[in-house]
């Protein structure tokens, strides 16, 4: 059985595959002038004829869109997605919204075609993953209004795959049900991936005797992250997949199962430019931020997307066993700039404390980040990690806090307090952990 | 309404058998050729087609029906879900 969900786009010539690309950029485009009067006003306004796209660099003409552009239109009509809606309201037939961690959560509106489009795309990334209809694939979320695991429950549908859901469950009950039914395979942020691993040795049972062989991660960069990739693998007994999407996007990046560590980016259905700060596209090697296309996207389209999210960028045969042509991004998200946070005149990632303390044993997986104001000299930020003893090792809270200290010196170059508290002692988050705690009064 | 509008019922569910070989025909080619994505978008396409015919009086919704080509319809097999790769 193939190894890709579609070889055809998957292994394209990259030559076929960028025309493709300034075809499909031209055709949303086109709709979006011609269905949205948000993109019909910046498209007159930068002069863009959307038939005259022909190259790349008549699409790095188009002007981008930034995520507060999108807010200020949900303001206006028609309600409640405003100008940026390119369908009739009628069109619609699913609702969705960003979870809002930056500010006002974005409304996303997409159309009956929207949907497949956006569960053709999840199989992509699940069949890359290894899901095939003989798995039983188990979701422990309450989805709410938030698309990512919807996508992929549908996925698993288009797949074959026999999909159940775990809303309104406790987490003992979810593991028990996994337990009862012997599923395969589950979905989840990797935060909750090593709480129901904790669940599950709480009720008596070893997770590694569970059936499940994958475990596909969604929400979080954690699963790019090696310390809390090797967490979840020896937690599980299971593979541990990565994929990275935002709801104005879509799906837009996969791990796969072969040597490579990092995402393939599915540039059959986005456009995705890496770009330096100057706009212009960096080359493979390099690092950059994302601008994204969706390109087969109808009721709500977005041209140049400015998604905030850095990858280092990497083509090539080389770069995977594979064979898919796709390019790749390297050890997956490097980092939300949005996530970015400056302390004392240095960029922190936070991406960064979390495989420190995930790459250590001597320190469970729960941890929280505190950032104040030093006590004494306000101009200065105090760092705190805040983490746990280990009851699986002898490591004395002293030692341990020693080693987290000088790895996080080393990784960071930022002298961060440690505090390693008891076991149990961290609340234990359900589906996006919120671990970092700025306190600072006059940081902006 | 459209001109290609069906003017009978016969013409409706030939319409309906014309869709039912087409989707018979891109999953034959999805399986020939080793694209889940055209093997399965297909059996998809005849899920959806199984419920158009049960909306068509006197449209046949057993024969060639789109679910499991490997199920049996009357569930006397007893082969179940199979865990596991
Ligand atoms: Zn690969």
């Amino acid at each position: 059985m193939s190894r890709m969900w579609n070889p055809m786009l998957e292994t394209m010539d990259r030559a076929d595959l960028r025309a493709l690309q300034v075809d499909r950029f031209r055709e949303q485009v086109r709709h979006a002038y011609d269905h949205s009067p948000f993109y019909r006003r910046k498209l007159d306004a930068a002069g863009i004829d959307p038939d005259g796209i022909q190259t790349f660099e008549d699409v790095r003409a188009v002007p981008t869109t930034k995520k507060g552009e999108l807010r200020e239109a949900q303001g206006g009509e028609p309600f409640p997605y405003g100008d940026l809606l390119a369908a009739s309201p009628e069109g619609v037939t699913e609702y969705h919204q960003t979870s809002g961690t930056t500010g006002e959560p974005v409304r996303q509106a997409d159309s009956w075609s929207d949907w497949e489009w956006w569960g053709d795309c999840w199989a992509t990334v699940l069949w890359a993953q290894g899901i095939r209809p003989d798995d039983r694939v188990f979701f422990p979320f309450s989805y709410n209004v938030f698309v990512a695991f919807w996508a992929a429950h549908y996925a698993c549908e288009r797949i074959g795959a026999e999909v159940v859901p775990g809303g309104n469950l406790s987490s003992a009950q979810r593991v028990r049900k996994m337990r009862e039914i012997d599923v395969t395979a589950f979905a989840s942020t990797p935060t909750y991936a090593l709480r129901l691993a904790e669940v599950a040795r709480e009720e008596g049972f070893e997770p590694t005797d569970f059936a499940v062989d994958t475990v596909v991660c969604a929400g979080e960069p954690g699963a790019s992250v090696p310390g809390t990739k090797a967490r979840i693998e020896e937690a599980w007994g299971a593979d541990v997949y990565d994929h990275a999407g935002a709801t104005e996007a879509g799906a837009w990046g996969f791990s796969c199962d072969g040597e490579s560590v990092g995402l393939h980016l599915n540039e059959a259905q986005f456009l995705i430019e890496v770009l330096d700060e100057d706009g212009e596209p960096v080359d493979p090697g390099e690092t950059g931020e994302i601008v994204i296309t969706p390109l087969n996207r109808t009721a709500q389209p977005y041209i140049r997307f400015e998604l905030r999210d850095e990858i280092g960028l990497r083509e090539g045969a080389a770069v995977c066993d594979c064979g898919r042509t796709f390019r790749f991004a390297e050890g997956g998200v490097l980092g939300r700039l949005d996530d970015l946070t400056k302390v004392n005149g240095v960029l922190l990632a936070p991406t960064a404390i979390e495989d420190a303390v995930r790459s250590y044993d001597g320190v469970s997986d729960e941890y929280e980040v505190i950032i104040d104001d030093h006590e004494e000299k306000p101009d200065l930020d105090v760092v705190t990690v805040v983490a746990e003893e280990n009851p699986e090792t002898d490591v004395s809270a002293d030692e341990a806090s020693e080693e987290l200290r000088k790895t996080l010196k080393q990784t960071t170059s930022i002298t961060c307090r440690i505090d390693v508290v008891p076991y149990e002692s961290l609340e234990r988050p359900e589906l996006k952990a919120d671990r970092l705690d700025d306190r600072r009064e006059n940081h902006v | 309404m459209s001109e290609d509008a069906p003017d009978d019922l016969d013409e409706l569910r030939a319409l309906v058998a014309d869709l039912d070989a087409s989707a018979a025909a891109l999953r034959a080619y999805g399986e020939a050729n080793d694209v889940p994505a055209i093997e399965r978008g297909a059996k998809r396409v005849q899920g959806t087609l199984d419920s158009v015919k049960q909306n068509v009086p006197g449209a046949l919704v057993r024969d060639g029906a789109g679910g499991d080509d490997d199920a049996d319809p009357n569930g006397e097999s007893g082969e179940g879900h199979e865990p596991g790769r």
